[in-house]
């Protein structure tokens, strides 16, 4: 005898099998005690159920739905498409970034002594000899060898 | 021009398109069955008038992700029940129990009152003492009419979890309702 599954009982004492397992089950069911006993239980469960009926307080929910969502600054959708100000907002960080590095790095090097490839071309030519005539080094006369990049730092 | 009232998929893609009069509309027409859906699961009038708002706001922010080839109560429902355990896992430290139950507002008028309120009162509490995972799947099976597929796409379950939910809940309301058979049987049964 095949019983029929426990889901199968609950969904057939709630009528809602579809009507050819519905039938295939009742038939069972006449004949077998257990499955007998198991669904008369369910039915008056099911029954019992539906004595807890549940009536909401009358209320009406839009007001707050409504109050809620208004007091939320940002809209539910944005209205028209956001990649221009973000393009904006992308490209001004970068300048901004791009000129506190430049001032950053002009201070930086106002701070600094001799940059180490000045040493390094004054230690090339070899001019110890010569003694230094200026802050950095060098004399006068041989500015005009020293590379356009280094002289004002030379001066 | 079809003047009939429009169905929930049109009205949920008059939401996304920012129409707040769609979303009125939307609330107005479920939110009783979103209170009792909450209510049955919480215990509570209060924490179920917040999950129905709570609902219908994430309604209104998640609009545009709603797929009309789904059923809008599926979705709704859903949302309900992930925000009902969401409140559930902050209230664990107070169990639903029938002192924190407020009296249900009275319905059709019973053979006998006072029976019908004392029953109702036994199935209030036995199922609230149902774990949380088996009350759900029966209260979504019994009161809202899903079937265990139906209740298995709104939790995320599996079928088979669902099926055994079920299986085990109304195993235990058995249990704890097999002593009602004196209160209201004889009222219920037209036939013995």
């Amino acid at each position: 005898m095949n019983h029929p599954t426990e889901l199968e009982l609950i969904e057939w004492t709630a009528g809602r099998l579809e009507r050819e397992r519905a039938e295939a089950v009742g038939a069972h069911v006449a004949d077998c005690e257990v499955c007998a006993r198991t669904a008369s239980a369910q039915r008056d469960t099911w029954d019992a159920l539906g004595d807890w009926t549940v009536a909401p307080p009358a209320c009406d929910l839009w007001p707050a739905v409504e109050a809620r969502i208004e007091g939320t600054s940002a809209p539910a959708r944005a209205v028209g498409p956001s990649w221009p100000r973000t393009v904006f907002r992308a490209a001004a960080a970068i300048l901004l970034a791009a000129a506190v590095g430049h001032v950053a790095g002009r201070w930086v090097r106002s701070r600094m002594g001799k940059p180490p490839v000045e040493a390094a071309f004054v230690e090339s030519l070899r001019l110890d000899a010569l003694g230094g005539e200026s802050a950095v080094g060098l004399s006068t006369a041989l500015q005009t060898l020293v590379p356009d990049y280094l002289k004002e730092d030379v001066r | 021009m079809d003047t009939g009232p429009k169905s929930d998929a049109d009205l949920m893609a008059a939401v996304a398109g920012g129409h707040m009069a769609a979303l009125e509309e939307l609330v107005r027409r479920h939110q009783e069955s979103v209170m009792a859906v909450a209510y049955r699961f919480l215990g509570r009038w209060h924490l179920a008038e917040d999950v129905a708002q709570d609902v219908f706001i994430r309604i209104h922010h998640a609009a545009g992700d709603y797929r009309p080839e789904a059923k809008f109560t599926t979705w709704l429902y859903r949302i309900v029940v992930n925000r009902c355990f969401d409140l559930k896992r902050g209230e664990s430290r107070r169990p639903v129990s029938m002192g924190d139950m407020p009296a249900d507002p009275p319905g059709d008028a019973p053979p006998d009152p006072i029976d019908a309120r004392e029953t109702a009162g036994r199935v209030q509490q036995a199922v609230g003492d149902l774990p949380d995972r088996q009350r759900t799947a029966v209260v979504l099976h019994r009161y809202d009419g899903l079937s265990h597929r139906e209740i298995a796409e709104v939790t995320g379950w599996s079928e088979s979890a669902v099926e055994s939910l079920l299986v085990r809940g109304y195993a235990g309301l058995r249990e704890a309702l097999a002593d009602m058979d004196e209160i209201g049987r004889s009222d219920r049964r037209e036939t013995a």
